[in-house]
């Protein structure tokens, strides 16, 4: 379960201090796919960023599954990150000169997974989403919506409880986003999935919407 | 282990300008070990002429002899180390420059890399392994050959000089070959330090951002 309160983000320059994200407030239950709507520039991937551990917030309280996440060192924030946080993002980060199940390999070895196993879940996770027959290309011979799938494999690989995906849409046309939310649902089925977009038209895959406006939680 | 399997995967997948550069520092390091394999041992048998000749105990028209060819080692000799400098030298400077790029070019998978679970820790393990490996197996591969190529030189030199069959052993056991790969290692320090700042002071979140 995720539960904020009052959580703020500020960001200082030379010039000015931007106050990002201003006091959100939200419990999200477990197991939920959950929409975050928004403009441009309304912090939504700043929101993302701390609800996955890879940003801090300035002030207020952050709790995932009952950890106070606002008072971890960040040896403590990297190792939960490693242990409960997956994440897919717009534009694929896919280590290019890997191949597809190098890619999804990549966050299993480093976590020590055995090689037999690693072999066996990445094989499980392809299937999944449907690209077994791709598993031995490179990103650059992959179609945008074949990137985001192995993306998205990547994620699960490590069976997170939680998966942020932020605009993972962004890139792609009609059809392929179409196959990559099902995709998503389907696999992220059983995790706390936390999307954010600004497209409108997929709320009807979500459980939950949100919208942020100007740091604001609407 | 699987930080290093996979450092040393990432050595024979490079992209852009490092693949351009990498063979460079591969023939500034054969260059590098053909001149300096060829200076040691030539300068060694200039040093050592006279006392070759006396131990021969030739005639003066042999000393004569012998001392021309001293002259000609010393030359081959004083040649050969100032190339073995200048190609050092440019090896330097090459080792730096691939070494700089590898971590400008590899810094945009440190947020990915970050964002899949690694620490700042495994992520400069594995930059340092990747850099650490690609520039001392270039340098030793290029010293090894380097040496092969200047022992079928000498050989030549010899037999057409008459210089003594001798002054091969002063090739040595490659304590020139191990200084010039000590120099390189020495200049992988400041690449080295170079990554270990940027790492430091680099947000994964910025670089992430950057990629959108």
């Amino acid at each position: 379960m995720i539960r904020l309160f009052d959580l703020r983000k500020t960001y200082k320059t030379r010039h000015e201090t931007l106050e990002v994200l201003k006091g959100i407030t939200l419990t999200v239950p477990d197991r939920k796919f959950v929409m975050l709507l928004g403009e441009s520039g309304s912090g939504k991937s700043t929101l993302a960023n701390i609800l996955g551990l890879l940003d801090t917030p300035t002030s207020g309280e952050y709790w995932l599954d009952e950890v106070p996440i606002h008072t971890l060192t960040s040896k403590a924030r990297t190792d939960l990150r490693r242990e409960k946080v997956s994440f897919v993002f717009q534009s694929f980060n896919l280590i290019p000169t890997m191949t597809a199940r190098e890619n999804i390999e990549l966050p299993l070895g480093y976590r020590g997974v055995p090689k037999e196993e690693r072999g066996e879940r990445v094989e499980a996770v392809l299937r999944e989403v449907g690209l077994s027959a791709r598993a031995a290309h490179v990103p650059s011979e992959l179609s945008g919506g074949e990137q985001q799938r192995i993306a998205i494999a990547r994620a699960l690989v490590v069976e997170p409880s939680l998966l942020i995906a932020d605009e993972p849409t962004g890139n792609l046309d009609k059809s392929t986003t179409k196959a990559v939310m099902e995709t998503l649902t389907e696999a992220g089925r059983g995790k706390t999935v936390f999307m954010i977009t600004h497209n409108e038209e997929l709320t009807a895959y979500a459980d939950e919407v949100y919208a942020l406006r100007a740091g604001l939680l609407a | 282990m699987f930080l290093m399997q996979n450092a040393l995967r990432n050595i024979g997948r490079q992209r852009g300008r490092y693949r351009v550069l990498m063979p460079l520092l591969l023939v500034c390091a054969l260059l590098t070990g053909v001149f300096t394999s060829v200076a040691v041992p030539c300068r060694m048998a200039a040093d050592r002429g006279s006392t070759y000749a006396e131990a021969l105990d030739v005639t003066d028209e042999e000393v004569l002899a012998a001392s021309e060819r001293e002259d000609r080692a010393r030359r081959l000799g004083e040649s050969a180390t100032l190339l073995s400098f200048s190609v050092l030298l440019v090896g330097a400077v090459a080792v730096l420059y691939v070494s700089s790029i590898m971590i400008g070019e590899r810094m945009f998978d440190v947020g990915i890399l970050y964002a899949v679970g690694l620490s700042r820790g495994q992520i400069f393990w594995t930059l340092f392994l990747e850099l650490f490996a690609a520039c001392t197996a270039t340098l030793v591969c290029g010293l090894a050959a380097g040496r092969m190529i200047a022992g079928a030189y000498l050989r030549r030199e010899i037999a057409a000089a008459r210089l003594p069959e001798g002054i091969l052993s002063c090739m040595g056991g490659g304590v020139a070959e191990m200084l010039c790969l000590g120099a390189a290692l020495l200049i992988l320090l400041i690449p080295i330090g170079k990554l270990t700042v940027r790492l430091m002071r680099t947000n994964p979140t910025d670089l992430l951002a950057e990629r959108k």
